[in-house]
């Protein structure tokens, strides 16, 4: 009896994590949330059912070695697998194109990454800023963040972002078409 | 047991239900290629509990595979997602 309440713990805690999860799949308003909100049932949900079933398995067959094995291979690849994949498909979501939500601030992957000095001029090295997509996308945050700095009265970040559209608008504008492909 | 094991069944098929509704309503590919992930670790758990309740002895080798080769699907609509770029 005892058991049964262990396993029935278990398995309808994972599987509420599942169901958690796809709630908020239909509540979050991006592709890049939908991705983050899937690791509660892929790092919880699935481990914990796994977990229910050993249990009951242990009460039934008994314990064997090979079956604690599998088991631990089992969580740890949900867990290390799923991040993997998660994260690689936000970052193939990301450099995709998908709309990001207007609410998503700081958003890092948007500012241009931060260079160290050449150490022999001094100067930041020249050409070695991120791909083109990732300046077109700085530019349309470049363009938020110039409309919110007007009404938050912040000039200088402003100019800021005023220098580097400018930039960014040649650098899009020099873009060829065999980059689109 | 049956209980339990019905119980968690209906929660992760409502889960699934949830998600294909929210597939059919996506506008953007990476939330399709996040539900179909999300329905696949469905029917990861749906497997497991059915095997579960006949009393297989297959359900720790189902959920050791399905956790190692779930990757290769996600990598994949990842790639898809960026037209073959890395």
């Amino acid at each position: 009896m005892l058991v049964t309440v262990v396993v029935g713990l278990l398995c309808l805690t994972g599987a509420g994590f599942v169901l958690v999860s796809a709630v908020a799949m239909l509540k979050a308003r991006d592709g890049l949330s939908r991705i983050n909100v899937l690791s509660a049932a892929t790092g919880l949900g699935l481990p914990l059912i796994v977990l229910g079933a050993f249990v009951e398995d242990v009460r039934t067959n008994g314990f064997t070695w090979l079956d604690l094995l599998k088991v631990v291979i089992a969580v740890l690849g949900f867990i290390i697998m799923s991040s993997v994949a998660s994260n690689n498909l936000g970052r193939a979501a990301y450099r995709s194109g998908a709309p990001v939500d207007p609410a998503t601030r700081p958003n890092e992957l948007a500012e241009e990454p931060h260079q160290a000095p050449d150490p022999s001029s001094g100067q930041p090295r020249e050409g070695t800023l991120g791909d083109r997509a990732s300046w077109v996308r700085g530019q349309t945050w470049c363009r938020a963040a110039i409309s919110a700095s007007m009404t938050s009265s912040s000039s200088a970040s402003s100019r800021t972002c005023a220098i580097r559209v400018s930039s960014t608008r040649s650098a899009a504008a020099a873009r060829s078409p065999q980059d689109d492909r | 047991m049956m209980v339990v094991v019905v119980a968690t069944v209906v929660v992760l098929v409502v889960a699934a239900v949830l998600g294909l509704v929210r597939l059919y309503t996506a506008t953007d590919d990476a939330s399709v290629a996040a539900v179909s992930d999300l329905l696949y670790f469905c029917a990861v758990g749906i497997i497991v509990m059915g095997a579960l309740a006949v009393g297989s002895s297959i359900v720790f080798d189902v959920a050791a595979i399905a956790s190692l080769v779930g990757i290769l699907a996600t990598v994949a609509l990842s790639r898809i997602l960026t037209r073959g770029r890395r």
